[in-house]
């Protein structure tokens, strides 16, 4: 008989958009250059209608405590760029689901990523940045980059995380995490059946 | 991949006593892809079941009658993406009647009720009615951006217009590959030119479908992500217009050379420059030069269906260092072999089927053997798949292959009936080396002859099989000790499909018991009682026992005697299931337990 192959078929990954938000042009940008396209060559002046972007962000903890941070770092998360944005003039912005050690981390991080070259490939600092911060501190930092809507935060921290449980076996992620098993003897063994026999391994 | 908590943004804090957040435990587990990291997550406590439950994004059920949908829905009905497979295996070979089950229609009615995020339907081996892709499509057809009916029948080409009309917005791949389908016109293929932007796959190789090449040309117009595009017969001549316009296409397969020899009706065919894969029918020595352009940067070359001879394969291959799959018939030969070994140090996969029997039909030179694998083993260190008929073979081919092929987990190897006489038998040894050397090794087919395996050959087997998940053994062991020490190991191993061999229905049954991880078993040709209530051996909860009685009816294809008298042997297919005794069983199928 043959060996006509039976393997698994990989399945199709839907793919993720990462969109950037482009910052609005500046409106005096916009009004100077449909001047120059006409037929004038008189430079006329333009009057902005907008304030002008701050320099600096103000970002509020759970506790209220402040952090001054530069534009650039606080806009790799969505909620503080929007705030910004959308000229709400919130400012600090309040992040009222996130405590101050959290934050400090994140603003941490940012900043690093923000400072890095181009192409400097920063994941044994992410490594190493991740790998000094307790479980508890870690998962917190997690729930935080997903309140903020940070990407850069959220991807990396739950790929450490999700490593680590990786190859594990199940007494070993809850030795790890000091997670009581909370099923009776018998459920234990009828869902270890469960998985085994009807869900492909 | 995930990142995104379940729907809405919720301020959550909810916590449990182990101080993870809920919204973090998700966002984490959306990272966790392979089925068995979330079996174990599944496993940790309660909240940590839950979460799984509603995050876990894809399910394989191997066999559609060990849950029921309903059993599935309860547990995973988040679901983006799902694969249910129905027939045996062995229904590949026509072994399996063709009512034996697998009915698709009752899991369908469950995905257009409770599955709301499925994305992706994939059926093997199953047979799926019109009004089940009515049925279908009305409930999901918005969302579906894949649907794969892979190797399925029971519906015809009304089915395909529906899902044409009903899926034109977000379907990206249709796949059909060996599906028997019933051509009533080829409206599907117009309808889906006309109707979708978004297609980057479409496959319907080796159907039976006709089409016009027209639509195909529209359908490349309109899609212009097409990247895959597999079909039915039709001539290259006229694709020409369809190649121009495909610029995106990375895969094709199917399309033939009707005319062979002194022709000139294939010079305008020019293929898409992206082209990365390809396989062609009938493509002949005359044939080859339009590929030429191609070859340096191919990585898929499948030769299954050509007309090329030993010289030609060398010719084509060393052209070709970049691949990384490669399929072929074994009148490729060991010399086709050591050119692939010289030439393709990239290659991953490597299938050689077995060619024509019939004599004056085969290459002379259209041999595999001991010689072929093991400069394979030598030169190819990638390989990951190895499957070949071979016409010979010797213990140091097999212990190269342990040696050298490091990265392999998949090997099957089949022994031609032809050649009276085999180098070097029996393989206990080389088998024993292959198996301590390929540590990755997952799936693994052996299918020899009598005398090809000892028992003390079947116990190595047993022992040094550790992550071995599949086997298919064809003609091993010599008696029912063998297959007791075989089943004392094989810590790992989840599906046993066996041939031809020489143990009783009892020894057969204790094995079942014995082997730890075993939840599918499939025999044919065995040592069967008078009654067949030896098999009872192995009843217990949760474990379906089916016996198909022998079917002297069944017409033998191959020429070869021994082949054609286990054919129309009887079959043992049994398997654990949560969802108990079948509903559907037609009378070619008796059921033992439940009975």
């Amino acid at each position: 008989m043959d060996m006509e192959d039976d393997t698994v078929q990989v399945r199709e990954n839907s793919a993720e958009d990462t969109e950037m938000l482009e910052l609005p042009k500046d409106p005096a940008e916009v009004k100077a250059s449909e001047f120059i396209k006409g037929e004038s060559s008189k430079e006329i002046p333009v009057e902005s209608q907008q304030p002008e972007l701050p320099e600096n962000v103000v970002l509020q903890s759970l506790e209220k405590e402040e952090f001054i941070i530069k534009l650039a770092v606080g806009q790799q998360s969505e909620i503080i760029k929007n705030a910004i944005l959308d000229g709400r003039g919130e400012n600090p912005v309040p992040l009222l689901n996130v405590s101050a050690p959290i934050l400090a981390k994140a603003i941490e991080f940012w900043k690093r990523h923000i400072d890095a070259a181009e192409g400097e490939d920063l994941t044994e600092w992410d490594k190493a940045f991740l790998g000094d911060l307790s479980q508890e501190v870690l998962f917190e930092l997690a729930a935080a980059a997903n309140y903020m809507e940070s990407k850069s935060l959220l991807d990396c921290t739950c790929k450490f995380i999700a490593d680590i449980i990786k190859e594990m076996k199940v007494e070993e992620v809850r030795d790890y995490f000091g997670i009581e098993c909370d099923f009776t003897e018998e459920e234990e063994r009828k869902m270890r059946e469960d998985n085994a026999w009807a869900f492909e391994q | 991949m995930g990142g995104e908590v379940l729907d809405e943004r919720r301020l959550r804090r909810s916590v449990s006593s182990d101080g993870i957040p809920d919204v973090a435990l998700e966002c984490v587990l959306g990272y966790v892809d392979d089925p068995r990291d979330r079996d174990a997550v599944s496993l940790v406590c309660r909240r940590w079941y839950w979460v799984d439950a509603l995050t876990r994004k894809h399910v394989t059920v191997a066999i559609c009658y060990s849950a029921t949908p309903g059993m599935l829905c309860r547990r995973f009905n988040r679901l983006e993406s799902l694969k249910l497979k129905g027939k045996p295996r062995a229904a590949m070979f026509n072994l399996i009647p063709e009512d034996w089950g697998g009915y698709a229609a009752p899991w369908i009615a469950e995905i257009a009720v409770a599955f709301q995020c499925l994305k992706s339907l994939h059926l093997r081996r199953m047979i799926v009615r019109d009004a089940d892709i009515e049925v279908l499509v009305k409930a999901r057809g918005h969302m579906l951006q894949s649907i794969k009916l892979d190797k399925c029948s029971g519906f015809s080409t009304d089915a395909l217009k529906l899902i044409a009309r009903s899926c034109s917005r977000c379907l990206r791949t249709l796949f059909l590959e060996e599906s028997s389908i019933t051509d009533n016109d080829s409206e599907w293929l117009h309808e889906l030119a006309v109707n979708n932007t978004v297609l980057a796959t479409l496959n319907f190789y080796m159907t039976e479908l006709s089409i016009l090449p027209k639509d195909l040309e529209l359908l490349a117009r309109n899609c212009r992500s097409l990247s895959s595009l597999k079909i039915s017969e039709c001539d290259l001549s006229d694709l020409v217009d369809f190649f121009q316009t495909a610029t995106a296409l990375e895969d094709f397969g199917g399309g033939s050379f009707n005319d062979q020899g002194e022709t000139n009706r294939y010079d305008r065919v020019i293929f898409p420059s992206r082209l990365r894969c390809l396989g062609l029918n009938y493509m002949g020595t005359n044939e080859m030069p339009t590929i030429f352009r191609l070859c340096a940067a191919l990585k898929k070359l499948d030769l299954q269906y050509t007309f090329l001879s030993t010289e030609d394969h060398c010719q084509l291959i060393q052209r070709c260092p970049n691949l990384e799959i490669l399929e072929v018939r074994n009148v490729i030969g060991d010399r086709g072999l050591e050119v692939v070994a010289e030439t393709c140090k990239k290659l991953q996969r490597l299938r050689i089927e077995r060619g024509d029997d019939e004599p004056g039909l085969q290459d002379e030179q259209g041999r595999v053997s001991q010689v072929g694998l093991s400069a394979l083993a030598l030169g190819c260190p990638e390989l990951e798949y190895i499957a070949v008929y071979v016409s010979d073979i010797t213990n140091s081919a097999l212990e190269s292959i342990g040696t050298y092929s490091k990265n392999l987990c998949d090997f099957r190897l089949v022994l031609l009936d032809r050649e009276e006489r085999v180098t070097d038998l029996p393989l206990d040894n080389g088998v024993r080396a292959l198996l301590r050397g390929c540590t990755k090794l997952q799936r693994f087919a052996l299918y020899l002859r009598p005398g090809g395996l000892s028992d003390v050959g079947l116990s190595y087997l047993g022992d040094y099989s550790n992550n071995i998940r599949y086997m298919l053994l064809g003609n091993v062991g010599e008696s029912d000790l063998g297959l007791m020490h075989f089943a004392r190991g094989c810590k790992n191993l989840q599906k046993l499909e066996l041939r031809s061999c020489c143990f009783s229905e009892h020894a057969l049954a204790l094995a079942a018991l014995k082997l730890p991880s075993l939840r599918y078993l499939w025999v044919q040709g065995y040592k069967a009682s008078r009654t067949g209530y030896d098999l009872m051996a192995m009843a217990r909860p949760y474990w379906n026992i089916e016996f198909i009685p022998p079917r002297p009816e069944i017409y033998d294809h191959a020429t070869d005697d021994r082949r054609a008298c286990v054919d129309s042997q009887a079959q043992i297919l049994s398997y654990y299931s949560l969802a108990g005794k079948r509903t559907d069983y037609p009378e070619s199928v008796i059921p033992l337990y439940p009975s």
